[in-house]
């Protein structure tokens, strides 16, 4: 095991029971993510990524092998994992503010702090003025702002991601892009972060793991270089990206398209 | 850098909210022009063929009711019985309604419990439980016991099943928000599944009311000596179709009451939610 590993997956396996039949969702993954680190996990569809987050911070077990979180065995929540699913998931019952100081709330830091901390964080992500809106009142694109706000806020060390640009469209994508990678460099947190947009995981990462189709298992893993900082809108047009890119999709692109021989649920 | 929520969110919903306003409050006088004129001219109508086209001795007319109901006033009588009645169907209304909530919420979160009973809730749902008031009587006395328990009952069926397929209904997701922050079983139900039950359980709430009241009405009618409901039987078995009328209407104007005061409240606790999707709700004006 790597000695600077802040998770690392062990030989982890996980089946799902359907209609009475055991199906194997993840086979036999093995990965470390290093601190500070942002690591991107790109496959097709239903290879079981989001099964991984989901034991990763806990709130599933794996059938086999463990998970491994600064040298412990992620045993249940740890409440030190943050999470940004692929649905906003906001609380609709709370304005902006309030759901961006639920974490703080629920970790019992004080009042004062928690709103100084909201207040910094929300116009950090450019939602100056929107504070006492609720859910309803927020287009897709600031929904995935809070989303994001609400998890940086409680400072955890190790951020999860699953998709959580999936729904938005390309503009509005790449301005959180950027603001994401503005957001990791200044907080040097560990990211996590999960697409099957194969552009998106070479512009963000300093890694990327491609999964095989289903059962999922670790393809390859691969190293990103490319400088920092790195403007996501140009990135992708330039040669070096397309070093590292062109590589990558031939393995990823395998995987789509036996999984689409297979079966014609969509990509 | 990072751009500006304006520019990224072009689909924000930022009308203009004056000329939302001005089109609403017009459009609302409008309608209340319209329920008005409609509310006349069928009194209009009742008071002009009332003695004509039919007895106002079986079907009275709007001028004899204003008059009764006048002279109940001026005697005190409206007064004392209006307060004997919603005296028991407030105290009903209230036992019920504590004890629907919590019961419901309780036995929802108790997974297993709820999973036990769910056959059973459903089939004591469904008896018409206006059925039971005589027994209530020979239960609890002509006293006023028995109306308090007959709203207590009503009410509580009403906001026990509402809260209690709220509960249920809770998005895991969301529950998943707080659970990954360690959060306590405590802190996820007061923060996380309360509030996401609470439109269900103010809609139980706001149906439960003219049940309550209509509970008590009928304890009256059943066996007691005062109230809006004995006062109505009482004209009823004299023939004295007037004073049944003038009851009724006294009825109906405390029941819209009650939902006017509801209503305002419930916009207010859920003015986080879209009136569309409002369980049970959005029928009122």
């Amino acid at each position: 095991m790597n000695e600077q590993a802040v998770i690392a997956v062990e030989h982890v396996e996980r089946e799902f029971s359907s209609r009475g039949q055991q199906v194997l969702a993840v086979d036999d993954v093995s990965f470390d993510v290093e601190s500070g680190e942002f690591f991107t996990i790109v496959g097709p569809s239903g290879c079981g990524k989001s099964t991984l987050l989901n034991m990763m911070v806990g709130l599933l077990q794996p059938t086999s092998g463990r998970i491994l979180y600064k040298g412990d065995a992620v045993r249940g929540v740890t409440g030190e994992i943050g999470y940004v699913t692929q649905e906003d998931n906001l609380f609709p019952w709370r304005t902006l503010r309030k759901n961006v100081e639920f974490g703080m709330e629920v970790r019992g830091v004080a009042t004062d702090e928690r709103e100084e901390r909201a207040e910094a964080i929300i116009k950090r992500v450019g939602l100056d003025g929107f504070q006492d809106r609720f859910r309803h009142e927020l287009s897709g694109g600031m929904r995935a702002r809070v989303n994001i706000a609400r998890t940086l806020a409680w400072r955890p060390d190790v951020i999860l991601m699953d998709e959580p640009f999936g729904p938005l469209d390309v503009q509005t994508r790449l301005q959180l892009q950027t603001l994401l990678l503005d957001l990791w460099r200044e907080d040097r947190a560990t990211v996590i972060f999960i697409t099957h947009d194969l552009n998106e995981a070479v512009t963000l990462s300093d890694r990327v793991l491609v999964m095989t189709r289903h059962p999922g298992t670790v393809k390859m893993v691969y190293d990103v270089d490319l400088e920092r900082p790195r403007d996501v809108f140009s990135i992708p047009t330039t040669d070096t990206f397309r070093e590292v890119f062109d590589p990558l999709w031939d393995e990823l692109q395998t995987e789509m398209r036996e999984d689409a021989e297979e079966d014609s649920i969509g990509l | 850098m990072s751009s500006t929520a304006e520019t990224t969110d072009r689909d924000a919903p930022t009308p203009d909210e004056n000329v939302i306003k001005s089109v609403l409050s017009s459009d609302t006088a409008r309608l209340w022009w319209w329920r008005l004129a409609f509310g006349a001219a069928v009194l209009v109508f009742w008071e002009l063929t009332s003695g004509r086209l039919y007895s106002s001795f079986w079907f009275s007319k709007p001028s004899a009711i204003a008059q009764s109901l006048y002279e109940s006033f001026t005697s005190g009588q409206l007064i004392s019985d209006v307060a004997i009645t919603l005296r028991a169907a407030v105290l009903g209304y209230g036992f019920g309604a504590v004890l629907g909530v919590v019961l419901g919420f309780v036995i929802a979160e108790l997974r297993t419990v709820a999973k036990v009973l769910n056959p059973y809730i459903l089939a004591v749902y469904g008896i018409p439980r206006i059925a039971l008031a005589p027994l209530f009587i020979v239960w609890f006395g002509i006293g006023i016991t028995s109306k308090i328990m007959l709203a207590a009952l009503m009410t509580f069926f009403l906001t026990f099943f509402n809260t209690f397929t709220g509960v249920g209904q809770i998005d895991d997701d969301l529950v998943n928000v707080a659970r990954v922050l360690d959060a306590g079983r405590l802190t996820i139900l007061r923060k996380v599944v309360l509030p996401a039950a609470s439109p269900w359980i103010i809609a139980g709430l706001r149906i439960a009311i003219p049940y309550a009241i209509v509970a008590a009405i009928v304890g009256e009618f059943i066996a007691s000596t005062a109230g809006l409901g004995f006062r109505i039987m009482q004209s009823t078995q004299l023939f004295n179709t007037t004073g049944t009328l003038a009851g009724i209407l006294v009825i109906m104007v405390l029941v819209m009451i009650f939902n006017l005061i509801l209503d305002r409240l419930e916009s207010y606790l859920l003015r986080w939610q879209p009136s569309s999707e409002r369980p049970g709700g959005g029928t009122q004006s």
